[in-house]
């Protein structure tokens, strides 16, 4: 099946419909309140300090020979178990509640102490450099003969719309607003390892703002440089140390052999939900990032209004429906995550030539912007017109679901979905962005000709492409010359040759007085 | 005073044939005849098609206007619910007249029992382009140039002169009176297609087309601006 404008157009009222009908509601995060039995209809606006841990050196661990052997088995379990550390030091020892793993980027959020920002920088700080500190020195003691992971830590605080929309019975929760943006934004690996945004800055105390070197809009930290990380958190009353981290990494590196880890290929469509820490699937597929282009600066526009938030919410619903249904409706693929107001997409067609699904792939970057700018931007315009950025990669991808039960996050990992994830970082909404390999399989010549090479962006890109205006654009062309048209048994018009079984139509030129 | 009978009062045949050739096209649903005041036969309906790679379905209500000479002459069409904006490179009048074709250039088999056909085709055809249209603001495939102008190409692709100016500077010189109006020019004067005939033995016929036009011009100093000649 392909995407079909009235298939969409109904889904998305019939959808709008039911959000209504249910009523969305935010309501600030209070003391009595946490992010657990949130509904999707049921969001909050929470006050804090957002955290992203990501090891930056992702890219060459898949490329390092010790770690590409037994079909990636290694970076599988690094990554369960970095994620459940890094879990552990927010949630036990920070209280902190984690809001998502994106890949190898883990996502918390401190709001406790309530009320207190000051303290929950401070915490924030603290918790990141444990986990910095659990991510290279402890990790490089356990796994002494692994390359060490380079980690990257970014921090900011503000307010965030909080919203859970557990679609498959998992907790997942989604987090959109500046402070979250900035946080995934702002981080850079090697020895400048911890990076802040002027907000959190601004809550630090003298003693911990002198450890941060301004470096433009933000302030970066050596984690080297600070001396006994484990002595200032245990002076801060946390209970934890390398030792402990080393610990758990070895507890749980013996829990999971990697003879356990059964990482096999796939013959049909996978069932990410029967995916865990122990089975993976390894599949040629396409990555697709489609991020809404400034959903985050109208969230912040609307200035805590929970009324206009609400309807904002409403908006990222009917944006997360329609492109999921046209994933996994029209085209078969996984809605893999939804990562704040941008959807993560894998498309795989097992017994398929890779050249098959990348076209395929290409279809369906191009629906999602039909469903964007032909539906719901024309039909459904609720707080303005909003566009999404979409980028698009081909490549052998690892494919899991780690996390703990009831709170599991779909993990997807190669070169593919940080190349696609690149692309869409680069483009602004109502683009498309696709990677050589993907745009040569496109035998399309009309979806070929439609895209570009960007040099900047190092992938070839299309502008307001959509099935509506490839159609009218190959109209057009054909009208240039055509002498003939028909209307075809199909109901659809023909122009420039004649089907058979199809009703002559008369092409005039059109005069003005 | 003689009353001129419509078409269809003339032959039920016909009328049952019209109505018959409205309703058996696939791309056109009538909604209803009717029959105004002024005894003209009107007919509403839809025109639609389907998006070849969207699935997206297209309608568009028209009004067709049959004049009383029907088919000797042509319906004319209307954007029923004033969906589109009226303007001239969108190629729809001021009163939501579809502007489809230049009349001077024949395109509608005049007096064919598929008239009807021919102009709804090109109004479907018309549809699609100005769909296009809007959102390029550029009109798919050729198209006449506006007014008077459409007349003097015509003439030059029927090799009535070499070129538009040519034909331009042949009606400042010839159809116009000295203090200023347009006129019917001297049919003995030398024909602008260059091959000294008389007009009246060359192409007197062709010209008569312009002619027709010339003369909706109230003075020489007007139709000179529209024809750009300073």
């Amino acid at each position: 099946m392909a995407w079909d404008f009235e298939r969409s157009k109904n889904r998305i009222a019939a959808e709008r419909k039911r959000i209504e009908k249910l009523g969305v509601t935010v309501k600030p995060l209070t003391r009595e309140m946490n992010l657990s039995n949130l509904s999707p209809t049921d969001a909050r606006l929470v006050s804090g300090v957002h955290l992203y841990a990501d090891i930056t050196n992702l890219d060459a661990l898949l490329q390092d020979p010790s770690q590409r052997r037994d079909e990636y088995r290694r970076i599988y379990r690094t990554l369960h178990l970095t994620q459940r550390e890094l879990r552990r030091i927010l949630q036990s020892l920070f209280c902190g509640d984690k809001i998502q793993l994106q890949g190898a980027k883990f996502h918390g959020l401190f709001f406790r102490p309530y009320d207190d920002p000051e303290g929950m920088a401070q915490n924030a700080i603290l918790a990141g450099l444990a986990m910095y500190s659990a991510l290279t020195e402890a990790y490089s003691d356990v796994f002494d003969t692994y390359p060490a992971l380079i980690p990257a830590i970014g921090l900011e605080y503000g307010d965030t719309l909080i919203a859970n929309i557990g679609i498959r019975g998992d907790r997942e929760l989604i987090s959109v607003g500046n402070a979250a943006n900035v946080a995934a934004k702002i981080l850079r690996g090697g020895t400048e390892a911890m990076t802040i945004g002027k907000n959190l800055y601004d809550l630090l105390d003298d003693d911990h703002q002198a450890w941060f070197i301004p470096s433009g809009n933000v302030y970066r930290l050596d984690c080297t440089t600070v001396e006994d990380i484990e002595a200032i958190v245990r002076d801060a009353g946390i209970d934890w140390s390398v030792q402990s981290s080393i610990d758990k990494f070895t507890e749980d590196k013996d829990n999971l052999p990697l003879a356990d880890i059964n990482i096999e290929d796939a013959r049909e469509i996978i069932d990410i939900t029967r995916l865990g820490s122990t089975r993976a699937k390894l599949v040629p597929a396409a990555s697709i990032f489609a991020d809404i282009d400034g959903y985050t600066a109208l969230v912040e526009s609307l200035d805590g209004d929970t009324d206009e938030l609400a309807k904002a919410v409403e908006v990222l619903h009917l944006f997360r429906y329609e492109l999921r249904q046209a994933t996994e409706s029209d085209h078969n693929g996984i809605a893999l995550q939804h990562q704040g107001d941008r959807l993560q997409t894998l498309l795989h067609s097992p017994g398929d030539d890779d050249e098959d699904v990348m076209e395929d792939a290409a279809d369906l970057c191009i629906a999602y912007n039909s469903s964007v700018e032909e539906v719901i931007n024309t039909h459904q315009d609720i707080l303005g017109k909003l566009h999404i950025a979409i980028g698009c990669a081909f490549g052998k991808t690892l494919v899991g679901m780690l996390g703990v039960a009831g709170d599991r996050d779909p993990v997807c990992i190669s070169n593919a979905t940080i190349a696609a994830e690149n692309v869409q970082l680069g483009l602004h909404g109502n683009h498309i962005g696709i990677t050589k390999a993907v745009y040569e399989s496109i035998a399309d010549e009309s979806i070929s000709a439609a895209f570009t090479w960007n040099e900047s962006s190092r992938c070839y890109v299309s502008k307001a492409l959509t099935f509506i205006s490839l159609e009218e654009a190959e109209d057009a062309q054909e009208y240039a010359t055509a002498k003939t048209a028909a209307y075809t048994t199909v109901g659809t018009i023909s122009v420039g040759t004649r089907a058979t079984e199809s009703v002559p139509l008369k092409i005039t030129r059109p005069y003005s007085a | 005073m003689r009353i001129t009978r419509h078409w269809y009062e003339l032959s039920t045949a016909h009328r049952d044939r019209e109505l018959h050739q409205l309703a058996v096209l696939p791309y056109f649903r009538l909604d209803r005849t009717t029959i105004g005041d002024d005894r003209r036969f009107t007919a509403i309906g839809t025109l639609r098609f389907i998006g070849r790679r969207s699935g997206r379905r297209h309608g568009f209500r028209i009004r067709l206007e049959y004049p009383a000479q029907f088919p000797k002459k042509v319906p004319r069409v209307f954007d029923h619910d004033n969906r589109f904006m009226p303007t001239l490179d969108g190629h729809l009048f001021s009163t939501h007249e579809l502007c489809l074709t230049l009349p001077e250039r024949g395109e509608f088999t005049m007096g064919s029992d598929e008239l009807t056909q021919e102009v709804l085709g090109a109004t479907l055809i018309w549809f699609q382009k100005r769909l296009i249209f809007d959102r390029t603001s550029h009109w798919p495939g050729p198209a006449e140039p506006h007014g008077i102008n459409a007349v003097i190409d015509l003439l030059v692709e029927r090799q009535v002169a070499p070129d538009a100016i040519t034909i331009s500077a042949w009606l400042l010189a010839h159809a116009s009176t000295p203090n200023g109006h347009p006129a019917q020019p001297d049919l003995y004067a030398s024909c602008p297609c260059g091959s000294g005939k008389r007009l009246k033995f060359c192409h007197r016929d062709d010209l008569q087309l312009i002619f027709n036009r010339v003369a909706r011009f109230p003075t020489t100093s007007q139709l000179m601006d529209v024809l750009g000649i300073k």
